[in-house]
């Protein structure tokens, strides 16, 4: 694939040409023939010609269609075991694999971002892994290998481990510790799975899927749910004409809890789901994460790869006194889609309390307690500039409902209750910024009612940025964007010299170290 | 782990600001300008051309005022094109890169050299007879890695691009 990966293999080709290839399982044709669905259920609309036949002509062709296409997945999925091979030399994992077209992938253990271990459903009763090879070069280079006993893949990850610590020649202390992986940080239990469902919006991990469905259905399912939902309205406005202003509003509240407590449902679900018996372990020099219901998931991460540590906090979660702790690794340019739950570039640690939080993050180095730090907050002109954006949405507004014919009393009321619900969050919003540079870490707050805190280590930023538009040159200010790997911090009119010195301090650092950001 | 908290000399801190910095080739500019004028001048022909002898017989007598209307966005957009490329100029120090454009909204990045992944240079056919060049470097990150400066002489860049390899040679072996 890449130049570096191509050289090595001809360097080590005489002692890798004698190795023999290895094939998986025949166990793994249930992970292509799941790999398979999955990847058509989220194409969906190659299904939507199947079920606008289905409709137009009956259960039985349905059936048939359904039939053939599993029958076709089954077939394709047991020649993609057939055709897949793969070994391990001293230095790399290559695969061989494909049908129709062959590919194949040599990952240098250097190049390894992650090695998870997943433990889908299927595999429950037979006791088998899925291990999943990430690399931190382009997407589409990652290896998964099915269908592996437990100790074969705990074999396969500590050779990878080994053949990455091999590399990196005095990184750090080299204790070689094998498979161990290290002692147990955190669990978190049912109760904390609740309320960081209900802080946390995960409803779109059960939501997701039916959502996308229910998007892209034809128009004739669209139909039959608008002329249901308007007959049910002219029934509703019907009924509430005769009641009082009242009973009016306490529908209206009502209704509204009603969705509020059916999302939260959901949202718990979506967060027992992927946070299950979760378990944080941590090494000299890695972290490892345990959790899931259905699906088992193990992502191990390096320290070293960590390029911000993100405290997370919503507004409700500070009503819980809860946060969400968030490693940060380097996330790929483009990735095959932030849905498709193959995101393994972050590790959350969900809902925890701010102790909790300081001493986590410290696995990573000695970061500074960011709750307690002074920060430089930005100029008042942000905020002003906000309420700039509210009168112009406003005004928007009240044209829009005078074209409609709306009348003046509502104007005034609407636009009194906009100002007085969103100009108070400006004001938070513009409070919130702020920005702290310690001699080891760059801190960069904001939020509106929660607080989140993003901490860099100053040696990992790849690039500064200071603009400014002829209005703040004026005042001397500047938006400043600091660049690390896995995301771009932009603080908004920072005083200039303040950003200035910031960021050629920051520079001075980066370039008179020379330390690897990896 | 050691730790060391030297004071810092803020009088001795390199600054970014007093470094100076270049233009890039007023071809660059003018290239730009040319080819959305000679686009402007095409739309203006095109709608002359429809006016006179085509669709007067409908009653679509606006579609002449579309092509003008855009032929005449097409004439500002070189405007502010020639403007902005005017703008940009660059700064080589032992250490980083300085970029610095726009006119209105202004804006400094600086991309130090110890970061740059890999380093690629760009050449269109019409640049290729203007002997320009722009030299992209790549950084670790999110879409907007990329850092590039337009409009250089061939040359230049690769003598630039030469500077930033032998710069990144040592740390990646």
């Amino acid at each position: 694939m890449s130049e570096a990966s191509a050289t090595s293999t001809q360097a080590d080709g005489a002692e890798a040409a004698s190795l023999p290839w290895l094939q998986l399982s025949a166990w793994s044709v249930l992970y292509f023939i799941a790999r398979n669905i999955a990847a058509l259920v989220g194409n969906f609309w190659t299904l939507v010609p199947v079920v606008y036949v289905g409709v137009q002509s009956g259960a039985a062709i349905v059936v048939g269609i359904v039939s053939v296409l599993l029958a076709g997945i089954v077939a394709f999925a047991f020649l993609q075991y057939r055709f897949f091979r793969y070994r391990l030399t001293g230095k790399q994992v290559e695969v061989r694999q494909g049908v129709l077209s062959r590919r194949a992938t040599s990952l240098e253990f250097g190049r390894v971002q992650n090695v998870n271990i997943e433990l889908p459903f299927y595999y429950r009763p037979l006791r088998l892994v899925t291990l999943k090879i990430d690399s931190a070069g382009s997407s589409g280079d990652e290896v998964d290998l099915s269908a592996l006993t437990g100790a074969a893949a705990a074999s396969i990850r500590a050779q990878i481990v080994a053949g990455r610590q091999s590399d990196v020649v005095g990184d750090g202390d080299t204790t070689n510790e094998g498979d161990g992986t290290g002692d147990l940080l955190i669990t978190r239990s049912n109760v904390d799975l609740i309320i960081h469902g209900l802080t946390n919006n995960r409803a779109w991990i059960v939501a997701g899927g039916a959502l996308a469905l229910l998007g892209q259905a034809g128009d004739r399912l669209d139909n039959l749910i608008a002329n249901q939902v308007a007959a049910l309205g002219d029934q509703a406005t019907a009924a509430l004409a005769e009641q009082s202003l009242v009973i009016v509003a306490l529908v209206v509240v009502g209704l509204v809890l009603l969705v509020v407590a059916f999302m939260s449902l959901l949202s718990v679900l979506g967060s027992i789901l992927s946070y299950y018996d979760f378990r944080l372990y941590g090494s000299s020099d890695r972290l490892t994460v345990q959790r899931g219901l259905l699906v088992r998931r193990e992502t191990n991460l390096r320290k070293s790869r960590v390029q911000v540590v993100v405290s997370d906090e919503s507004w409700l979660d500070r009503a819980f006194a809860r946060r969400n702790l968030v490693y940060e690794q380097l996330r790929q340019a483009s990735g095959d889609g932030a849905g498709s739950g193959r995101d393994e570039s972050r590790a959350v640690v969900p809902s925890v309390n701010a102790s909790q939080l300081l001493s986590l993050s410290r696995e990573i180095g000695p970061l500074p307690n960011t709750e307690a730090l002074t920060y430089q907050g930005v100029n008042v002109r942000q905020f002003l500039k906000s309420l700039l954006k509210l009168a112009a949405l406003n005004a928007a507004i009240v044209l829009l409902a005078l074209a409609l014919g709306a009348a003046a009393g509502w104007l005034v009321a609407g636009s009194v209750l906009l100002w007085l619900l969103v100009a108070p969050l400006c004001w938070l919003a513009w409070k919130r910024w702020g920005l702290a540079l310690t001699s080891d870490y760059l801190v960069v707050r904001r939020g509106i009612i929660g607080v989140s805190y993003y901490t860099v280590p100053v040696h990992k930023l790849q690039k500064v940025r200071l603009s400014r538009s002829w209005l703040m040159g004026r005042n001397d200010l500047l938006h400043v964007t600091f660049t690390v790997a896995s995301r771009a911090l932009t603080v908004p009119m920072f005083a200039g010299e303040s950003a200035r010195l910031c960021a050629d301090l920051m520079l001075a650092r980066v370039e008179s170290e020379r330390r690897s950001w990896m | 782990m050691e730790f060391l908290n030297d004071p810092i000399e803020l009088d001795n801190l390199p600054r970014a600001r007093s470094l100076p910095t270049q233009p890039i080739e007023a071809a660059h500019a003018w290239l730009g300008l040319g080819i959305r004028w000679l686009l402007a001048a095409a739309m203006l022909t095109a709608a002359f051309v429809v006016s006179k002898i085509g669709l007067r017989a409908d009653s679509d007598v606006s579609l002449p005022w579309i092509m003008v209307a855009v032929a005449a966005g097409l004439f500002l957009l070189g405007v502010t094109t020639w403007l902005h490329r005017r703008s940009i100029r660059y700064g080589l120090r032992a250490h980083d890169f300085l970029l610095a454009k726009g006119v209105l909204w202004r804006s400094e990045t600086v991309q130090p050299l110890c970061r740059v992944q890999h380093v690629q240079i760009e050449q269109g056919p019409i640049e290729k007879r203007l002997d320009l060049a722009s030299l992209a470097l790549y950084s670790a990150g999110t879409g907007a890695a990329s850092f590039q400066v337009p409009g250089l002489r061939k040359a230049d860049a690769e003598q630039m691009r030469s500077v930033v390899l032998a710069y990144t040679e040592p740390d990646s072996a």
